[in-house]
């Protein structure tokens, strides 16, 4: 345990450059740096599909557009509105996320992207702007990018996860800019969050029926002072959160932003619970912890494994270059 | 590939998704999926709109009429997650909705799907607001009854003139 609890330090490049720091690409890989990989695209490969399926079940109770977002600014999406075309492309998603994890086609993962950018703006044209699946969105684009650009399956490893840092990191400053932009320094006045505080517990009692605060909901209504203390760590962690690029400070950045995720959920009654399970993979350790109990000779097996075939979509059209590329 | 060729275009590539994120979110309001500038909560203070539903007797004839406590709403809560209806998409619908066409009216009953062949509605909007004396004021407003026969509109409500009437 204290072996495990050990890596739970600060994970040190010995550089400021934010290329290596994001990225790492002449760093040896482990055993543990594999199966991790290989868990965090099953994960996104697995919750591609479930997103699918969930609003391929809503899109029939549509009818009517209020708000169009992303492609329907462009196309009429109303065709999605019949009872089987949803369901329809959620089968293409799921089928083509499938193709992209095993390496059958290196545009799987770009239509399964580009198919899901649809079933999400056939989903939301009532009015919502939600934002719960957009780092799964970001996540679903860098392994489609990863799987385009780059031939190695190391480096297509090593891309996804820097990418992912960068969109998270960039993703959570941006909110704290917007702020300052649209509120002003004065964004942390704890009036503010009474009225999101009653705001969100007129969604619960829309939600359940039942209308009531829970303890630290109460303690923030009945103090100006804790309101406005919650809504300033909120803001700075928002903040800080680009630092996340840089690895000697990844690991407390992502706590902290899962420690804002945790405040929001308890406050505001909001989890984003794809957002909030992605950033548990990549706040702590696992590959690290992977390695400490994996036996020498399965982790031998596996980087043998991981070495060893080629892409199968590179193997007829790039065989010069596929010759020392690897299975990602 | 080598490490120093690979970072090359790990850099590229991110930074020409950086662009068009750039460009995508510049023209679209903030938002173009999975592209966005997050701007939830960015405007502190805000008066807010929301809704709400109520499960009400067939019989009755809403008189129209403002709450201001939640205790004082006819009928029994109606809980929208259980029955699968997004309570943000009702929000939006209500509160975005400036001029109920016959189209947008039934929207509103196409929401409900087959649970309003069961059971009367009372769809009502609420807006929280906060006082000079900083407490937040919130006021259940009766918007609709929706009913499996059809929605009755409040009578306050904006309805087409015949210059803006469309077909459904």
């Amino acid at each position: 345990m204290n072996t495990l609890l050990s890596y739970l330090t600060f994970d040190a490049v010995g550089s400021w450059n934010l290329w290596r720091n994001l990225f790492g690409f002449d760093e040896q890989e482990t055993a543990g740096d594999i199966v991790f990989f290989w868990l965090f695209e099953l994960f996104i490969v697995g919750s591609t599909m479930y997103w699918a399926w969930y609003w391929a079940q809503y899109i029939p109770r549509i009818s009517d557009i209020v708000l169009p977002l992303g492609m329907a600014n462009y196309i009429d999406v109303s065709f999605m509105f019949n009872g089987t075309l949803p369901y329809v492309n959620a089968a293409l998603i799921s089928g083509l996320a499938v193709l992209g994890l095993l390496r059958v086609h290196r545009y799987a993962y770009m239509a399964a992207f580009l198919l899901l950018h649809l079933q999400f703006a056939s989903r939301y044209v009532l009015g919502e702007i939600p934002h719960s699946s957009n780092v799964l969105g970001m996540a679903v684009l860098g392994f489609a990018l990863a799987l385009i650009v780059f031939q190695r399956a190391a480096h297509r490893r090593k891309f996804v996860l820097g990418y992912n840092y960068f969109f998270i990191g960039l993703g959570y400053t941006l909110a704290g800019f917007c702020k300052l932009i649209g509120t002003g320094i004065f964004w942390s006045d704890g009036r503010h969050l009474w009225m999101w505080i009653h705001e969100k517990g007129i969604d619960a009692f829309a939600k359940f029926g039942v209308l009531e605060f829970n303890w630290l909901q109460e303690a923030a209504l009945n103090s100006f002072s804790v309101a406005t203390l919650f809504l300033t760590i909120g803001l700075l962690s928002e903040l800080a959160a680009v630092l996340m690029w840089w690895r000697p400070l990844r690991t407390p950045v992502v706590l902290a932003v899962i420690g804002l995720h945790i405040g929001i959920y308890l406050v505001m009654g909001i989890m984003f619970s794809i957002t909030f399970a992605i950033l548990i993979l990549l706040a702590l350790p696992w590959a690290r912890w992977i390695d400490a109990v994996l036996p020498d000779a399965w982790a031998q097996r596996i980087r043998e494994r991981a070495h060893a075939a080629p892409p199968a979509d590179t193997r007829a059209t790039r065989a010069p270059q596929a010759a020392g590329a690897e299975r990602a | 590939m080598s490490a120093s060729s690979a970072r090359k275009r790990a850099r590229r590539t991110l930074v020409g998704t950086l662009l068009v994120y750039g460009l995508l979110v510049a023209t679209h309001l903030g938002e173009f999926w999975p592209f966005s500038i997050y701007p939830m909560f960015s405007q502190g203070g805000n008066d807010w709109s929301r809704a709400v539903v109520r499960t009400v007797p067939d019989t009755l004839s809403p008189d129209w009429q403002t709450a201001t406590e939640a205790e004082q709403l006819p009928g029994t809560g109606f809980p929208l997650t259980e029955h699968g209806i997004d309570p943000i998409d009702l929000s939006n619908y209500v509160s975005k909705t400036e001029t109920w066409t016959p189209a947008r009216t039934n929207g509103l009953r196409t929401m409900f799907g087959a649970e309003a062949e069961q059971h009367t509605f009372l769809v009502m909007r609420v807006n929280g607001t906060i006082t000079q004396h900083d407490s937040v004021v919130v006021e259940y407003v009766p918007y609709a009854l929706v009913r499996d026969g059809g929605v009755n509109l409040n009578p306050s409500l904006p309805r087409p003139t015949a210059d803006t009437t469309t077909p459904p």
